[in-house]
């Protein structure tokens, strides 16, 4: 967030009056770069039977089970059509997400429990700012957004802490339809090329179930980070 | 037309990559490369030390509900090891008692029997101690770990062994029943020296002393015969008093009042023996759990740490007040806390900063346990599992045959003292977490 309108000052800064390169209705706009997703943590408690933290010499009740959903950045971009000289349809594209799962509350410091893959898959309906062609137009958009979990895999440790000896405790997130509010900026360079970045926060919750019967309800609510090189043709 | 065709192939990119999906079981394999599991202990890590003649008949073996296959994980240790991958050691490395030879099983590292102690050799059921084998073997632990010696060829352990440690209930059990003993002595000590004195006062003041030598030979000989009660020595330290009295023409005006001194003498010997219970007794007891901690600490620091063990996981006592057999006298339940809480600090002091142990707090989990059942999807924390009229009062005969009526997969207690499969499971569970805290699962 931080460093997302520290770029947007500077780009403002360069902001130039002339631009020979114009978002105007009917192009379409390709652009490749890194994107971040960043999970909210720690999740709820996981249900019963599950552990609570206990001081060790008053034994007073802590924390449950929780986990924490690491973030990863992958290669990401995505593909723009102006349906307008202000209104864009935006397909982000990326590659899955891995984010690894840790104990947190009564496990924290157990490591890694797990890991799952996600697919934002979103459809953004974009209002760009200023003329088409401005050298600089920030934008913010509206997104419907599968958010598919794919992939979920338990570690030795959280098998061992939910069903010792036995067969390995599977993992299983609930994938979720949302909306995804977003902002962002494209800073031209030239006739073709531009600069993209992106921030979008969602409301995401969900419910990851093990194959041993327990359920934790997670706020998710990942933010993106996005910034990528476009060509416009 | 081509623009397009660029937003189908971006469209059909992404369902290809949500096309990929199905969960796997992940990393299973511990982060350390344990060789084997070697386990010390009492009943709580018994995997089967007494599995022979009338118990291997009876279905049972460990002292919890007994799984139809013997060699079903079961207990908290095995489970573990099952986890790791330590199976083919953590199996009884002696078996025998109840009439059954001792003999040694090559290869199985689990040391730990039903019955055992810290240090000394008279456990649980043990009334002769070393080279008992009429009952329960009961060998201590300090024992178990000179067997280990023998079976390894060596007191050095090489590094890669889980060692397990979990002793001290049947220290509990031990002091606890010296404590009556003792208490009892007291008492009886009490009563007698009331009976005799005010069985003496009756007499004229000049055969006061000698009354009191008669009456007093008397109720010894009296109490020193078996099965005599409070009753006979009453009725025999009377019966000196008048003989006393005829022989020396005298009249002991105390023993038409017999049955009024015999009930407060009665009543002084439970006031003495509770005073002691409460107080010496209660001291003694105390402080003999204090001594088992820190000389289990010793154990665990200069037999196993210090002959190269890297990985000892040590359970400190769960909170043996709360069991069904503890709940059945609410009045000594304190005690009990007391001696489970002064043992557990014991060792925690003995074994603070030791490299290579870890100390499962399993005394606040069990407590956390009752207090919160439904954390644990435990149905009953308070009952037993086992029909105790069934498996001569103890979960070592119990098997799926001799359970009480209903549904208990989910009691806590198998019996008076031990956990049920599900208790083991969460204890299990519990060194699992601790396991992995420490980096070592």
């Amino acid at each position: 967030m931080k460093y997302q309108l520290k770029f947007l000052a500077v780009a403002a800064v360069v902001l130039a009056a002339s631009s020979v390169c114009a978002q105007t209705a009917g192009s379409w706009m390709v652009r490749a770069g890194a994107t971040r997703v960043a999970p909210s943590n720690p999740s709820g408690d996981l249900s019963a039977p599950s552990f609570v933290a206990l001081d060790p010499v008053t034994g007073a009740r802590g924390g449950g089970s929780k986990t924490t959903t690491a973030a990863d950045t992958e290669l990401g971009g995505g593909i723009t059509y102006m349906l307008t000289d202000n209104i864009s349809i935006d397909v982000p594209l990326a590659l899955p997400f891995k984010h690894k799962l840790y104990g947190a509350g009564s496990i924290d410091g157990v490591g890694q429990i797990g890991e799952v893959q996600a697919l934002p898959m979103t459809v953004f309906l974009q209002y760009r700012f200023l003329e088409a062609n401005a050298r600089f137009r920030p934008y913010v958009g509206l997104g419907a957004t599968y958010a598919k979990f794919f992939n979920e895999q338990g570690s030795g440790t959280l098998t061992a802490m939910t069903n010792p000896g036995g067969p390995a405790t599977k993992v299983s997130v609930a994938s979720k339809y949302i909306l995804t509010p977003q902002i962002g900026a494209t800073l031209t360079i030239d006739a073709h090329w531009f600069v993209d970045v992106m921030y979008s926060k969602s409301r995401l919750s969900t419910t990851t179930t093990l194959s041993t019967g327990q359920t934790v309800d997670a706020a998710l609510d990942p933010a993106s980070y996005g910034i990528a090189v476009g060509y416009k043709f | 037309m081509n623009k397009y065709k660029v937003l189908g192939a971006a469209l059909f990119a992404a369902l290809l990559l949500a096309a990929c999906g199905g969960g796997g079981d992940g990393n299973q394999t511990p982060r350390v490369a344990f060789t084997s599991m070697v386990t010390f202990g009492d009943s709580l890590s018994d995997g089967g030390t007494y599995r022979v003649g009338p118990i291997l008949a009876a279905g049972g073996g460990r002292f919890t509900v007994n799984p139809a296959l013997a060699k079903t994980a079961t207990n908290w240790q095995e489970l573990v090891a099952a986890q790791l991958g330590l199976t083919a050691s953590a199996c009884p490395a002696r078996t025998g008692g109840f009439g059954v030879a001792e003999t040694a099983t090559a290869g199985c590292r689990n040391y730990a029997q039903g019955g055992s102690r810290v240090t000394d050799p008279k456990g649980v059921g043990n009334p002769v101690g070393v080279g008992f084998t009429a009952g329960p073997l009961t060998e201590p632990v300090v024992t178990q770990i000179a067997n280990f010696v023998v079976d390894n060829g060596s007191a050095n352990f090489t590094g890669s062994e889980l060692v397990t440690v979990l002793a001290g209930a049947n220290d509990i059990f031990g002091l606890t029943d010296q404590l009556v003993l003792d208490a009892t002595a007291a008492g009886s000590t009490a009563f007698a020296q009331s009976l005799i004195g005010q069985l003496a006062a009756g007499a004229p003041a000049a055969n006061q002393a000698a009354a009191g030598q008669a009456i007093g030979l008397a109720v010894l000989t009296e109490a020193a015969k078996a099965g005599s009660t409070p009753t006979t020595i009453v009725t025999a330290a009377v019966t000196a008093a008048a003989t006393h009295a005829a022989m020396n023409a005298y009249t002991n005006s105390a023993v038409a009042n017999a049955a009024a001194i015999g009930a407060s003498a009665g009543a002084a010997g439970t006031a003495a023996g509770n005073t002691y219970a409460a107080t010496t007794g209660a001291g003694i007891a105390v402080t003999g759990m204090v001594t088992a901690g820190t000389t289990l600490a010793g154990y665990v620091k200069d037999k196993i740490v210090a002959k190269g063990a890297k990985y000892v996981v040590v359970v400190n006592l769960p909170d043996v007040s709360l069991t069904p057999s503890a709940r059945a006298t609410p009045a000594n339940q304190p005690l009990v806390l007391a001696m489970t809480m002064a043992f557990n600090n014991a060792l925690q002091t003995g074994l603070a900063g030791t490299a290579g142990v870890i100390i499962v707090d399993a005394f606040h989990n069990i407590q956390d346990e009752v207090n919160h059942p439904e954390q644990y999807s435990l149905s009953n924390v308070t009952g037993m599992a086992c029909d105790l009229a069934k498996v001569n009062n103890t979960s070592l005969f119990c098997s799926a045959a001799t359970l009480m009526a209903g549904d208990t997969s989910h009691y806590l207690f198998a019996d008076g003292v031990h956990p049920t499969p599900y208790g083991h499971k969460l204890l299990s569970q519990l060194v699992s977490r601790d396991l992995a805290k420490a980096g070592w699962l």
